[in-house]
C-alpha cells in the first residue's frame, strides 16, 4: 500500500460503540424482500443496528449481501419489509413520501458513488442545492468552514464537468454536509476514484466526523477505506455478521477474508 | 439484422415514436380530408347539375358576350320572348320543349326575416312539371295572382303548411300569396339552404321577369335525334340575341364557377395542412435527433462490432419509414373524418353544401401517404446522418458526448436562407404571385429556427429570470434546463414559431386593414345610410327603382342614390364598374375630382386616380369596350377622381347601362341626410319607409363599419382556428421533447428526489421549463409575425390597406396564452418525472 493509512485508533472507540451514546439512526428488525414467491430475495434478513452520533461507521461485505438495501433503508430511500428505522427518534416506516423527502432534505445527506451533481448548476449552486430547495438560507459561516475543508474555494463558480471525479465527490460531501444533517450516508464514495483522489474523500469524511461532529455511514468494498472509519459492520446474507471498532486496512482484509469463506 | 433492429427500436421507443407519429397524422389527416372533402363535394355538384341533363337535352338562354362572375351579372341576360318559344317547338327533332322563368324571390318566415340569403340562392320561378325536376307532393300547382308553392325542405324549415299565408318578396314590397302547395326540387331534394318559390307562370313572368318572356327555354330531343344536333338546329332557329347550348354543356358552364370555388376552398384548406405538416416535420426532426444522441452509445457499439455508416443511416431511416407509415394510414383514417367534421364546420358557418357518399380517390391515398412518407424521411434524415457519425470509440468512452457543431456554420447558412427568404418574400408582395410569398416565408421560418439557437440562451435566460427570482432552486433548475440544450429548445420553440408567426401575421393585418377601412370610409363615405339586399349566388337579391323614389321622399333626406353593379369589358379586361345617377353620385362618395369634370355624360366613365396611372389613361383617352349584350362602345374618361374605396375604380352613368342591361332593378340606395336632422330620426323614418321590403337592410355608417369589421374579423377567427391546428402539433413537440428529457435525466431527477425535492416541486420544475420553452416560442413567432404582417401590409398599401396597426395587447395575450401552453404541455411529463421512483432512478446507467 502506497497511501497514507489511518492512524491507530484510540483503544477506547471499541468500548464507546458498546456503552453507546445516543444513536443517529437505528434499525430494529428490518427485513427486506425484493419480488414474490420463487423469485424473491431475501436482501436483509431480521437487521437490528444502531449507527453511532458522531462517529464514522463503514458497512462492508461481499458483493450482494444487502449493503447498499440497508443504507437505502436507513436512509428513507427504500421501504422494508418489516422491522422498524428509525433517524433520531422519527420512526421512518410510518412517514409518507411527503414527509420521508422532507425528512431526506433537513436531516440527511447523500453522497453516491456516481452521478452526485446537476450539470447545470455550478459547485457552489450544488452545495446549497437541498437548502434552496427547502427555501432556507445557508448559515454563511458554516457554509465557509465546509468550503475550506473541502479545499474548493477557487472551483466554486465551476460546471461539474469542468471538475475532476475526485473534487465532483468532494463537492457532493460538501452538498452533504452543508445542511447540517443529522446523519449523512455514502455509498461507495470512491468507487470511482484512484486511489489519491479516494484518500482526500475518505480524509475529508473523517475530518468531519472529527472535526465536526458529523455522524457517517459509508458502504464500501475497499479495505483502506474501511480503515478511516470508527468502526466497520459486517454484512453476509443480509445478516449482520461480524463488528470491528477502531479497524486497520489489515485486520479489515481479515474478517473479510473471513466471510468469503 | 438492421431491420430487426430497426424493429426492436420502434418496440421499445413505442411512446416517444407515437407521439411524433401523433404529429405526422395531425398533418396528413388535414391533407387527406381537405382532398376528400373536396372530391366528395365536387361530385355531389356535379349529381347536383347533371339532374337537368335528365329530364330535357337543350337549353336556350341569352347570349352573353363574357361569362361575368360578379354581382348584377344577370342584369345583362335578355329575356327571351313567347315568340322563340314557338319557333323552338317547331324546330324539327324537338319532340317538347318549355320556357322557363326564374329570378329572385324570397320567402318570409313567421317572423318576419327572409329565409336564406347571404350564400345559397333564393330561387323564384314559373310552376311547371314539364320537362323539369319539379313534382308536387301535397297540395295543388299555384293557380292565379295570390298563390304560391314553396319546396319540401324550405316548408319543413319554415313549418308552412298548404293553406297557410305566406309573404314573398320579388322585385317589389313582400306580397302575401296563400300556400297552394308543397313540392320537392330534383332526385336529391333542394341543398344547402336554396329556397325555391313558385308561382302560375304568367304571374311569375310579371314578377320575376317581364310579361310574356321566359328566362331560358328547355327542349327535349325525339329519338334519334343527339342533344348537339338539337342544339344546333334550335340554335339556328332563335333569334340573334339567343343561344342554344346541350343541358351538359349548361350542367358544366354551371357548375365550373362552383368548382372553381371549391378549388379556391381546397387550396386555402390544402394551405393549413401543408403548414401542420411542416410544422410536425420540426417535431419528427428533434424527436429523432434526441433518440440518436440517447442512443450514442448504443449506435457507437454497432459501429465498434463492424456496422457500416450507412447500415446506422438506414436503420434511423427505417425506423422513420416506420412512424411515416403508421402516422400516413391513421392520418387517412383521420382525414376521413375530418372531411364529415368539414362539411358539419361549413353548415355551421351557414354554407352547406350538397354531399353524397364519400368519395376517396387513389390521388387522396398517394398525395397523403406521400407527404407523410416524404416529411418524415426527410426531417430524420439529418439525426441519421448524425448518428452515422458517431465513432465507435464513444462505445467506451463514459462520458460520450458528440462533438459539438459550430453554430458558425449555422449562423451562416440561416443568414443566407433569411435574406434569400426576405428577397423571395419582397418580390411576392411586389406583384410576383403568392407562391412567392409563400416560398419566402417558409425559408424565413427554416432561417429563423436555424438562427435561433444562437440566441436561445440569452433570450431564455432573461426569460427564465423571473422563475430564478420568484421560485427559487426549482426556477433556477427549470431555467437552466431550457438553456443547457439550446438545439433542442430551439427546435422545440420553432415548431410553435411558426404557428404563432402566422397567427401574429394575421392579427397584424387584420387590424391594418380595419384601420384602413374605418380612415378610407371616413374619406369616402358621404351617405349617412346604405340600403342594400343580401347578395347571394344565384339570381341577385335585387329591388325595384321604386323604393329609391320613396326613400328619397323621407323626411329628413337630402339625397337618394340608386346603385348598380356593371362589369363591362373596358381594353382587353373585365371591369366592375359602379353606376348611377352622374349628379348625384358625388356626395355619397365624397368625390374629389383629380383631373376632368365629375359631370357625366352619355359615353363616358370616370376613374380613379390609380387606375389611371396603371392603364395610363388620362382625360380624353377613348377606350375600347364591350357591354355584356355584346355591344361595342368606345368610352371616353371625362375625369380621374382620388381613390375612393367606397365607389370602387369605374363609374358610369345611367343611361349608358339601361341601354345594354334590360333589368332596371337596383343593387343599393345611398341615402344622405339634411344637415339640420339628426341620424336617428331619419334611421327610424327610413326603416318605417323599408318595412314592406324585408330583404333589404339599412345600415347607418357605423353599421356599415361593423360590416366590414365583421367580415375581416369572421374570416381572421376562421384562419386563426385553422391555425391552432399548427398550434396543436407544437404543444406535441413540447410534451414529446420534455418526456424525452425527462428520460435523459432519469438519474438526476432521481437524485433531486434523493437530497430532498418534493414530487411537487419537481413537478413545476418541468412547469417551468416548459413555460420558458413555449414562450421563447411564441415570442419569436410574434416577432417574426409582426415582420411579415409590416410586409404584407407594406404590399398591399396600394390596394388600399395602406394603415399599420399592430394589436399590441392582443400579441401580448398570444405570449400569455404561450405560458398556458406551457403549463398545459408539461402536465404529462411532470407526472411522469414525479412518479419516478427514487432508487431506480439513481440506479439507471
Ligand atoms: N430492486 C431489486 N429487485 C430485486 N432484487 C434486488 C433489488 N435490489 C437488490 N436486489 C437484490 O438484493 C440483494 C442485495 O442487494 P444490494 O444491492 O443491497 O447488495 P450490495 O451489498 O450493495 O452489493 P454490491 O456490493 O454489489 O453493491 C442482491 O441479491 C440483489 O440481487
Ligand atoms: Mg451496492
Amino acid at each position: 500500500m502506497t497511501y497514507v493509512t489511518a492512524e491507530i485508533l484510540a483503544p477506547t472507540a471499541d468500548d464507546a460503540f458498546r456503552t453507546a451514546g445516543p444513536l443517529a439512526a437505528r434499525a430494529s428488525g428490518v427485513t427486506k424482500v425484493y419480488g414474490m414467491g420463487d423469485a424473491s430475495v431475501t436482501a436483509l434478513d431480521n437487521v437490528t443496528l444502531g449507527i453511532p452520533s458522531g462517529r464514522f461507521t463503514a458497512i462492508m461485505g461481499p458483493s450482494g449481501s444487502g449493503k447498499s438495501t440497508l443504507m437505502h433503508c436507513l436512509a428513507g430511500l427504500d421501504a422494508v419489509s418489516s422491522g422498524q428505522v428509525y433517524v433520531g427518534d422519527v420512526e421512518l416506516t410510518r412517514l409518507d413520501d411527503k414527509r420521508l423527502t422532507r425528512l431526506r432534505r433537513d436531516r440527511i445527506g447523500f453522497v453516491f458513488q456516481s452521478f452526485n451533481l446537476i450539470p447545470t448548476l455550478t459547485a457552489l449552486e450544488n452545495i446549497t442545492l437541498p437548502m434552496d430547495i427547502a427555501g432556507v438560507k445557508p448559515d454563511p459561516a458554516w457554509l465557509d468552514t465546509v468550503i475550506d475543508t473541502v479545499g474548493l474555494r477557487p472551483r466554486l463558480g465551476h460546471r461539474p464537468s469542468e471538475l475532476s471525479g475526485g473534487q465532483q465527490q468532494r463537492v457532493a460531501c460538501a452538498r452533504a454536509l452543508a445542511g447540517k444533517p443529522d446523519i449523512i450516508f455514502a455509498d461507495e464514495p470512491t468507487g470511482n476514484l484512484d486511489s489519491r483522489s479516494g484518500a482526500e474523500v475518505l480524509a475529508f469524511l473523517r475530518s468531519s466526523v472529527r472535526e465536526m461532529g458529523q455522524t457517517v455511514v459509508m458502504v464500501t468494498h475497499d479495505p483502506v477505506a474501511a480503515s478511516y472509519a470508527d468502526l466497520v459492520v459486517f454484512l453476509a446474507d443480509g445478516r449482520i455478521v461480524d463488528q470491528l471498532a477502531a479497524p486497520t486496512a489489515d485486520r479489515v482484509l481479515e474478517r473479510m477474508k473471513g466471510l468469503d469463506r | 439484422m438492421i431491420a430487426k433492429l430497426t424493429l426492436r427500436n420502434l418496440a421499445a421507443h413505442k411512446l416517444r415514436l407515437a407521439l411524433t407519429a401523433i404529429a405526422v397524422i395531425l398533418g396528413t389527416s388535414f391533407i387527406a380530408g381537405t382532398l376528400i372533402y373536396a372530391d366528395t363535394t365536387n361530385k355531389a355538384f356535379d349529381e347536383l347539375f347533371n339532374e337537368g341533363t335528365k329530364t330535357s337535352d337543350v337549353v336556350v338562354q341569352a347570349r352573353k358576350a363574357f361569362q361575368g362572375t360578379e354581382q348584377g351579372d344577370e342584369a345583362a341576360a335578355k329575356p327571351i320572348p313567347a315568340s322563340a318559344l314557338a319557333t323552338v317547338r317547331r324546330v324539327p327533332g324537338v319532340s317538347d320543349a318549355v320556357g322557363q322563368v326564374m329570378g329572385f324571390a324570397a320567402i318570409v318566415g313567421k317572423d318576419g326575416k327572409p329565409i336564406g340569403g347571404g350564400g345559397p340562392p333564393q330561387f323564384g320561378m314559373g310552376w311547371g312539371e314539364r320537362l323539369s325536376g319539379y313534382h308536387l307532393t301535397t297540395g295543388a300547382a299555384p293557380a292565379g295572382d295570390h298563390q304560391v308553392a314553396i319546396d319540401t325542405v324550405t316548408a319543413q324549415k319554415t313549418g308552412f303548411h298548404v293553406g297557410d299565408q305566406v309573404r314573398i318578396v320579388t322585385r317589389g314590397p313582400a306580397e302575401p300569396y296563400t300556400l297552394s302547395g308543397i313540392f320537392t326540387v330534383g332526385e336529391k331534394g333542394t341543398t344547402g339552404g336554396v329556397t325555391y318559390a313558385a308561382f302560375q307562370e304568367s304571374v311569375a313572368q310579371r314578377l320575376l321577369l317581364e310579361p310574356g318572356a321566359y328566362t331560358q327555354i328547355v327542349a327535349k330531343a325525339a329519338d334519334g335525334v343527339t342533344p348537339a344536333e338539337l342544339a344546333a338546329r334550335i340554335g339556328t332557329a332563335v333569334p340573334r340575341d339567343f343561344e342554344a347550348i346541350t343541358m351538359r354543356q349548361a350542367a358544366d358552364d354551371a357548375a365550373s364557377d362552383v368548382k372553381q370555388f371549391l378549388g379556391f376552398l381546397s387550396t386555402f384548406l390544402l394551405t393549413f395542412g401543408v403548414i401542420s405538416i411542416f410544422v410536425g416535420s420540426f417535431i419528427i426532426f428533434n424527436t429523432f435527433s434526441m433518440l440518436v444522441a440517447q442512443r450514442t452509445r448504443e449506435l457507437a457499439l454497432l459501429r465498434a462490432v463492424g456496422a457500416g455508416r450507412r447500415q446506422v443511416t438506414r436503420s434511423v431511416l427505417g425506423e422513420a419509414l416506420g412512424v411515416g407509415l403508421v402516422g400516413s394510414a391513421a392520418g387517412l383514417l383521420a382525414g376521413a373524418g375530418l372531411a364529415a367534421g368539414l362539411r358539419a364546420l361549413f353548415q355551421a358557418f351557414g354554407a352547406d353544401l350538397p354531399t353524397t357518399s364519400m368519395v376517396i380517390t387513389s390521388g387522396t391515398v398517394i398525395w397523403t401517404f406521400g407527404v407523410g412518407l416524404v416529411v418524415t424521411m426527410v426531417a430524420a434524415y439529418f439525426p441519421a446522418r448524425r448518428a452515422a457519425k458517431i465513432p465507435p470509440v464513444a462505445a467506451l468512452r463514459d462520458d460520450v458526448a458528440m462533438p459539438a457543431r459550430s453554430l458558425r456554420m449555422r449562423a451562416l447558412v440561416g443568414g443566407v436562407l433569411l435574406v434569400a427568404g426576405g428577397g423571395l418574400l419582397a418580390t411576392g408582395l411586389l406583384g410576383a404571385g403568392i407562391a412567392y410569398v409563400g416560398g419566402g416565408a417558409l425559408l424565413v421560418f427554416l432561417a429563423v429556427a436555424m438562427l435561433s439557437p444562437l440566441f436561445a440562451r440569452p433570450v431564455t435566460r432573461v426569460l427564465g429570470a423571473p422563475f430564478r427570482r420568484l421560485f427559487g432552486a426549482t426556477g433556477r433548475l427549470a431555467s437552466e434546463n431550457a438553456r443547457r440544450n439550446p438545439r433542442r429548445t430551439s427546435a422545440t420553440a420553432s415548431a410553435l414559431m411558426i404557428g404563432m408567426a402566422l397567427i401574429a401575421t394575421v392579427s397584424v393585418l387584420a387590424t391594418s386593414m380595419n384601420a384602413s377601412v374605418d380612415k378610407a370610409l371616413d374619406a369616402s363615405l358621404g351617405a349617412d345610410f346604405q340600403i342594400s339586399a343580401g347578395g347571394s349566388f344565384g339570381p341577385a337579391a335585387t329591388f325595384d327603382p321604386s323604393v329609391s323614389a320613396d326613400v328619397a321622399r323621407v323626411p329628413g333626406v337630402a339625397s337618394a342614390t340608386a346603385m348598380r353593379y356593371a362589369q363591362v369589358k373596358m381594353g382587353a379586361e373585365l371591369r366592375n364598374v359602379t353606376v348611377g345617377d352622374p349628379v348625384k353620385l358625388a356626395a355619397p362618395f365624397k368625390l374629389a375630382a383629380e383631373s376632368g369634370t365629375l359631370a357625366l355624360r352619355d359615353g363616358q366613365v370616370l376613374i380613379d386616380a390609380s387606375t389611371a396611372e396603371d392603364n395610363k389613361w388620362a382625360v380624353g383617352t377613348r377606350i375600347p369596350s364591350q357591354y355584356a349584350d355584346g355591344a361595342t362602345a368606345t368610352l371616353t374618361v371625362a375625369g380621374v377622381y382620388k381613390d375612393n374605396p367606397m365607389a370602387g375604380s369605374y363609374l358610369m352613368g345611367e343611361t349608358a347601362y339601361a341601354a345594354h342591361y334590360p333589368s332596371k332593378q337596383i343593387m343599393a340606395i345611398l341615402v344622405v341626410k339634411r344637415a339640420d336632422v339628426s341620424a336617428a330620426q331619419v334611421k327610424t323614418a327610413l326603416a318605417a319607409t323599408l318595412k314592406p321590403y324585408p330583404n333589404l337592410t339599412l345600415q347607418d355608417q357605423s353599421d356599415m363599419k361593423d360590416q366590414v369589421r365583421s367580415n375581416v374579423n369572421q374570416l381572421v377567427m376562421m384562419i386563426t382556428a385553422l391555425l391552432v391546428l399548427s398550434i396543436l402539433i407544437a404543444i406535441l413537440g413540447i410534451v414529446n421533447t420534455l418526456a424525452l428529457s425527462v428520460i435523459e435525466r432519469t438519474r438526476e431527477i432521481g437524485l433531486l428526489r434523493a437530497i430532498g425535492m418534493g414530487r411537487r416541486q419537481l413537478r413545476s420544475m418541468i412547469r417551468y421549463e416548459s413555460v420558458v420553452i413555449s414562450v421563447f416560442g411564441a415570442l419569436l413567432g410574434v416577432l417574426v409575425g409582426v415582420g411579415f404582417g409590416w410586409a404584407i401590409q407594406a404590399g398591399l398599401a396600394s390596394d388600399g390597406v395602406d394603415v399599420l396597426s399592430i394589436p399590441v395587447g392582443q400579441l401580448a395575450g398570444y405570449l400569455l396564452a404561450a405560458g398556458v401552453v406551457g403549463v398545459l404541455a408539461a402536465i404529462w411529463p411532470a407526472r411522469r418525472a414525479a412518479r419516478m421512483d427514487v432508487l431506480r432512478a439513481i440506479a439507471t446507467q
